[in-house]
């Protein structure tokens, strides 16, 4: 990892498949992140996002097809891999029965952390999110935003290379959410690959370095936005979403219904 | 308001019919036949409660059952039945008011607070309503065959019971209610979950307690039957809760007069108490339940210092965190604990009923090896049954909070090897607890004790493996009850392969000791032999085992 300079791929997958029974959830996505970067990966609702992730994080076995992180297979080398991955699902179930402080540590021996810098990074990190007052506090007393906020200073806990995030703003507030964004933004000039799934166009239209689109599984488009846009000035990101995944004709129901 | 709570109650039975229509074939025929199965019970209870009362009611037995006693039967159900109501609704009622996911939806909606109180209260209510008549029921019936009661007895029956239940369930919610808004509601849950696992095992024991205490040891026909008349004492007529009994007596038997006074007294208090459940939700529910959605009471922990630091130089930092973060979540949430209780009663009765024996055992050669080594059995069952809970769910309990372990850099080894010390250490310590008590009650030699402990510690470790080894198998990590984490197939095998084990490494630790002494061979040798061979076996069945529970953790969590 000494050696990657700061545009390697950092993500890749190639040929990645995932089946459940007959239907193919994903089918055949090849992409690639390199450090620096923050990827948006944007689709309608059961595209195969989500899915796609899980197998990048190794939480789930493909059925055909590769996922690389940091050059480490995820499933041969799957130590390796995770050791500089972070991930954060769309609903961070954690243990109730922690209190945020011992959460963070129990996630930096998990990643090996030594224990000055585990305990330095926590208290950086719950002072960054505002969670010092509550850090003593059993995680189930936690609304739902400050869950989240945990979870991902759970996932930043050993400064990972790679961060991987399902929806990150959902629940937060204005304030939390902007804190995210300047975050990613810093750990991707840093080096760090990120890579995030968002519904919300106009956070993937700001931050976003380059955007996939999926839809049936299958990975429709990929580039920047002004790629994307292939000439046809003025559009935004969400005309061109709904122009590739066919939304565009719905409108015309809104318009009826309304 | 009716009508809405005939929409909710026909969603729920939509959502109930659903689920049956969609399940797979072999739950199907499962069901059909529970069904049948079921009915044909209630047949067969109708049909021996006519046919018992009916023998009851000859003249030779007139002396030891009075009249007065038949007639206090249906006071006895239908007090069972509302106090049934009361008492066992509580936990449910809790759930289903407070606790249930729905609730949100349906309080933003235009439906009336009322309604979904009486809706969610028959929703709980019903399963555990239906239990009972299913013995009730039938037993109330024969009773009114065999007293040749007229048609309106068995009318007013299934009314009767429906009113009580309600009465029972509303008084019980009225309760929940006011506790709620002292106590959040998730917390009210783990204290009852914990009383309740305590209250089921104490009372399934007491017949044990009783019998050291030598209460009922030789009581005679005569005080038995003291005892069943005093029950008709109960029979009362100013005692409210005996009144519907009475009214359904009264209607059977004709005394038309009575019958109405009772049956409207019954109607008045049993709709009152109902009635007043509904006033009292209309105003508390609602704030209650508002109150819960806040945030919950902050707990604070106690900061620890990172103490561990001394051990993790020994020992990889990701095994000793998964140990350290298992425990505390094991001691902090009290539905654990409850379960865990169970076995701690269980081996109190039994070391007793060891140690009782003692006396006479104490006499012979062969009975001395008996005691000397049957506190081993002693402690490896309630070791046993440690091990069993928290081995078989080690891997379960992470339930929905798996990913953080999947996606962590964790090898299998390490994951497999902490949730084995969680189960092993506990059950060993408990274990070694009560060999000792056993041994001091008892005053059994020390001779044994050394290896009793060491044949104590490799059984565990065995039993831990196996039970570890298919608790990974069949781990589901979709659990809302605790009672879900081990899917039913696996754990079944798991109970089977772990009762398996624990009866072959005992026959060896004790058995070889024993058959050595029945021979009048010399202890030690029986001791080496009994430690060889049963120690080649533990270790041969853990290292199997957990072999074959290393190739299953890469499924844990797979879609």
């Amino acid at each position: 990892m000494g050696t990657q300079t700061m545009h390697d791929t950092l993500i890749k997958t190639v040929g990645l498949v995932k089946k459940f029974g007959d239907k193919a959830a994903v089918n055949g996505v090849n992409l690639d992140v390199c450090g620096g970067e923050i990827f948006g990966f944007l689709g309608p609702n059961g595209a195969g996002k989500t899915t796609t992730i899980k197998m990048i994080c190794g939480l789930l076995r493909p059925t055909s097809g590769t996922a690389l992180v940091g050059g480490f297979d995820i499933q041969q080398q799957a130590i390796q891999a995770k050791s500089i991955l972070g991930y954060v699902p769309d609903e961070p179930m954690l243990y109730d029965k922690l209190s945020a402080r011992e959460f963070l540590s129990f996630v930096a021996d998990l990643y090996n952390v030594s224990a000055k810098q585990a305990e330095r990074r926590a208290e950086e990190l719950l002072k960054l999110f505002d969670l010092a007052d509550d850090a003593n506090n059993l995680i189930e007393s936690f609304s739902h935003g400050m869950r989240q906020k945990t979870a991902i200073a759970g996932a930043l806990m050993h400064d990972p290379k790679v961060l991987v995030l399902d929806e990150p703003t959902i629940g937060l507030d204005p304030k939390s959410a902007r804190l995210i964004k300047d975050i990613l933004r810093q750990l991707a000039e840093r080096g760090a690959a990120v890579f995030l799934s968002t519904h919300i166009l106009e956070i993937a239209e700001r931050m976003c370095d380059r955007i996939g689109i999926i839809d049936h599984g299958n990975l429709i488009a990929v580039g920047t936005v002004d790629e994307l846009r292939a000439g046809k000035s003025g559009q935004s990101l969400e005309d061109i979403f709904l122009a590739l995944t066919g939304g565009a004709e719905y409108a015309e129901i809104a318009e009826v219904l309304a | 308001m009716l009508s809405y709570v005939w929409k909710l109650l026909r969603a729920r039975w939509r959502i109930t019919w659903n689920n049956i229509r969609r399940a797979n074939r072999r739950r199907k025929i499962g069901y059909l036949f529970a069904a049948f199965g079921l009915t044909v019970f209630a047949v067969v209870l109708v049909v021996a409660s006519w046919g018992l009362l009916s023998l009851l009611r000859r003249p030779e037995l007139a002396q030891f059952i009075t009249p007065d006693l038949i007639r206090a039967i249906p006071v006895l159900f239908t007090s069972a039945t509302f106090l049934a109501g009361l008492l066992t609704n509580f936990g449910v009622l809790l759930q289903a008011l407070y606790l249930a996911g729905d609730m949100e939806f349906l309080l933003a909606a235009p439906v009336p607070v009322r309604a979904v109180f009486v809706a969610k209260l028959i929703q709980a209510v019903l399963p555990n309503f239906l239990f009972m008549c299913l013995f009730n029921f039938p037993a109330l019936i024969g009773l009114g065959l065999a007293q040749s009661y007229n048609i309106t007895y068995f009318v007013m029956l299934p009314v009767a019971l429906v009113l009580l239940m309600l009465a029972g369930a509303g008084i019980s919610a009225i309760g929940v209610i006011l506790v709620v808004r002292l106590v959040p509601a998730r917390r009210v849950a783990e204290v009852l979950g914990l009383v309740g696992g305590v209250t089921s095992i104490l009372c399934s024991q007491s017949g044990q307690f009783m019998q050291f205490s030598r209460i009922g040891r030789s009581a005679s026909s005569a005080q038995v039957m003291a005892l069943a008349n005093t029950a008709a004492q109960f029979d009362q007529p100013y005692l409210p809760l005996a009144w519907p009994g009475r009214a359904l007596v009264a209607l059977g038997e004709g005394h038309w007069l009575l019958a109405l006074l009772l049956v409207g007294l019954t109607v008045v208090l049993t709709a009152g108490a109902f009635g007043l459940s509904l006033v009292t939700a209309e105003r508390l529910y609602i704030t209650g339940w508002a109150r819960t959605r806040g945030t919950l009471t902050r707990k604070a922990v106690r900061v620890e210092r990172r103490r561990t630091r001394g051990i993790q130089r020994l020992l990889p930092a990701p095994f000793t965190a998964l140990v350290i973060k298992d425990f505390k979540l094991l001691t902090r949430d009290l539905r654990n604990l409850s379960q865990l209780i169970t076995p701690i009663v269980l081996g109190v009765v039994y070391t007793l009923s060891l140690v009782s024996g003692t006396e006479r055992a104490s006499s012979t050669a062969i009975g001395k090896s008996v005691i000397a080594y049957g506190g081993l059995g002693t402690a490896l069952f309630v070791a046993w049954m440690f091990a069993a809970r928290l081995a078989l769910g080690g891997m379960g309990m992470e339930g929905k909070r798996y990913w953080m372990l999947k996606a962590a850099p964790l090898k299998a080894e390490v994951l497999l090897a902490s949730k084995f010390i969680v189960a092993y250490l506990p059950a060993l310590g408990l274990g070694t607890v009560f060999l000792i008590a056993t041994a001091l009650a008892g005053r059994q030699s020390p001779a044994a004790l050394p290896y009793n402990w060491v044949a104590l510690a490799a059984a565990i470790a065995a039993l831990c493996a196996v039970y570890l080894a298919f608790g990974t198998a069949g781990a589901n990590l979709k659990w809302e009850n605790p009672s879900q984490i081990t899917s039913g197939t696996m754990g079944c095998i798991g109970w089977l392969a772990g009762s398996a084990t624990a009866a072959i490494v005992i026959a060896v630790f004790a058995g070889i000791p024993l058959a050595f002494s029945f021979f009048g061979l010399p202890d030690v040798l029986a001791q080496f032999i009994g430690l060889t061979v049963g120690l080649a076996l533990c270790v041969g069945v853990m290292t199997a085992a957990l072999w074959w529970a290393r190739g299953r953790v890469a499924l844990v969590g797979e879609a």
